[in-house]
């Protein structure tokens, strides 16, 4: 029985041995591949949309210096603000009209950000007309079950409008977890607003931010919330500053810059390991970039 | 059972974390590499019942029955089967003394150290996120005392790990061929250390 077991023992070790020994032959045409891979996104982004690259090659960032690279309220803060076309930025509708672009890219059959963000004349109008709310109030049913409470829903953005309202919920999460019916009762707020401002038409989209663009927790609960990441989201804000006048053009670099060392934690420094960090967000610039042709 | 050994797949693919998770990637993996990517999931697999062979031994031998390695009562959390085999770490509660709600949490995580390669880590952090900046502080002295370049288990790895607020309390570098109880034992001694020089400093920590 013992000499039985060794035996296996030692057959397993060899297999181990040899599968480890022609994935390490592997590696180095893989990581050639990848390297490859690398070069002609990078190649491609620096031929169709230059300024993007900025965000990954700088040092510097915007709120790193801060000590606040992951606080959750600062990203949720300096993203509503520079949705807000009507904020001292100075990149107008840009940042906010990419969003809407990354929406309709990601909403199967959509048309509502399609046309918002599209090129039709009054669609930068309606842009312009998009109110934008950080950390917004909302009454909920109270945890305890009785009465109700206030909660504040990361950024909402409403758009009203002869006989159509639009409402987005953002629920911005950079490493904590979703609290308790966190999700329910802005679902609940979103649809009490409904109600307060009757229209014939009302849409709502409910956008769950995170690094990974992962579902909320409680999945089919949850169904109605978009999953994004904060890669779709970076990619989207590099579009933002194609053709912005500086210093809004710089300033939302930047950010996308912290979002690119402190979130998806691709450093500045590039070696042998550290490309295969930028790829998933170079293709995704690539990504957004053709949907814009 | 002390003389099982660590395989070899799992340091290689630890060590080669970072370029075998790009790899994996749909949108990055080659479309013509189709030999390659049969034998990535095969090495994948492998490294994965090492993964949980090791990590569900040596919680075993750190968290069962009186061995001492934390000084408080602990639970395992239990989140699914799977997590262990997908994710490669094992987790719980930490709970002081009369306390029925846990303010911490201790993880068994395995991973890529910057500067000691492949190794298993006990970590220990707040259970709810913060400010990281206390535990940040933590990292700081702690790193020499484990003899460890960055005690800080969000940035200590070559690859993400998805922590936020924590300390690396102690770790054994996994070199294939080395014996559990040797890693069990490196644990044990560096979490001794850990527990006689910060104990007050981490509960100070946990408590904000």
């Amino acid at each position: 029985m013992r000499a039985a077991l060794e035996a296996d023992r030692a057959l397993s070790g060899r297999d181990d041995a040899m599968l480890a020994t022609a994935v390490n032959e592997a590696f180095p045409r893989l990581r050639a591949r990848l390297r490859e891979q690398h070069d002609d996104a990078r190649a491609q982004i620096e031929r169709d949309f230059p300024w993007a690259l900025s965000a990954l090659d700088w040092d510097a960032d915007l709120l790193g210096g801060l000590g606040k690279e992951r606080s959750e309220v600062s990203h949720t803060r300096f993203l509503a603000y520079l949705l807000d076309s009507r904020a001292s930025h100075g990149l107008g509708i840009r940042p906010l009209r990419e969003l809407f672009r990354l929406l309709a890219r990601l909403i199967p059959g959509d048309h509502t950000f399609a046309r918002l963000s599209g090129d039709a004349d009054d669609a930068a109008e309606r842009l312009r007309r998009v109110r934008v709310i950080a950390e917004h109030a909302v009454e909920a049913p109270a945890a305890s079950g009785a009465g109700v409470e206030e909660r504040r829903c990361d950024i909402w953005l409403e758009l009203v409008e002869e006989g159509h309202a639009l409402v987005v919920v953002i629920e911005n999460k950079v490493d904590a977890g979703e609290h308790d019916e966190q999700l329910a009762s802005y679902e609940q707020a979103v649809w009490k607003w409904a109600k307060d401002h009757r229209r014939n038409s009302f849409e709502q989209r409910l956008v769950f931010l995170t690094p990974e663009g992962r579902m909320p927790d409680g999945g089919d609960d949850h169904a109605a919330w978009l999953p994004i990441s904060y890669t779709e989201l970076a990619a989207a804000l590099a579009h933002a500053a194609r053709d912005a006048a500086e210093p809004g053009r710089t300033l939302v670099l930047l950010y996308v810059s912290t979002v690119a060392k402190w979130i998806l934690e691709i450093p500045a420094q590039l070696d042998e390991v550290n490309f295969a960090r930028r790829l998933a967000w170079m293709h995704e610039v690539i990504e957004q970039g053709a949907h814009r042709e | 059972m002390s003389e099982q050994r660590v395989g070899q797949c799992l340091p290689l693919y630890l060590d080669n974390r970072l370029l075998l998770s790009a790899l994996e990637d749909e949108d990055v993996l080659p479309a013509d590499i189709d030999d390659d990517r049969k034998l990535l999931s095969q090495f994948r697999e492998r490294a994965s019942e090492q993964a949980v062979m090791v990590l569900e031994e040596l919680y075993g031998m750190l968290f069962g029955g009186n061995t001492g390695t934390v000084p408080y009562r602990t639970d395992r959390r239990r989140l699914h089967a799977r997590t262990v085999r997908e994710h490669w770490y094992i987790e719980g509660h930490i709970f002081r003394k009369h306390e029925k709600n846990p303010h911490a949490y201790w993880n068994l995580y395995l991973g890529c150290l910057c500067d000691k390669g492949p190794a298993v880590g006990l970590v220990f952090g707040p259970q709810d996120d913060g400010s990281t900046h206390v535990f940040d502080a933590l990292c700081l002295q702690v790193a020499p005392v484990i003899g460890i370049e960055s005690a800080n288990p969000r940035t200590c790895f070559t690859h993400k790990s998805g922590y936020k607020a924590g300390v690396i309390a102690a770790f054994a570098q996994l070199g294939a061929g080395r014996q559990y109880a040797d890693l069990a034992e490196d644990l044990k001694t560096r979490s001794d250390a850990f527990f006689t020089k910060f104990r007050s400093d981490f509960e100070s920590a946990i408590d904000g």
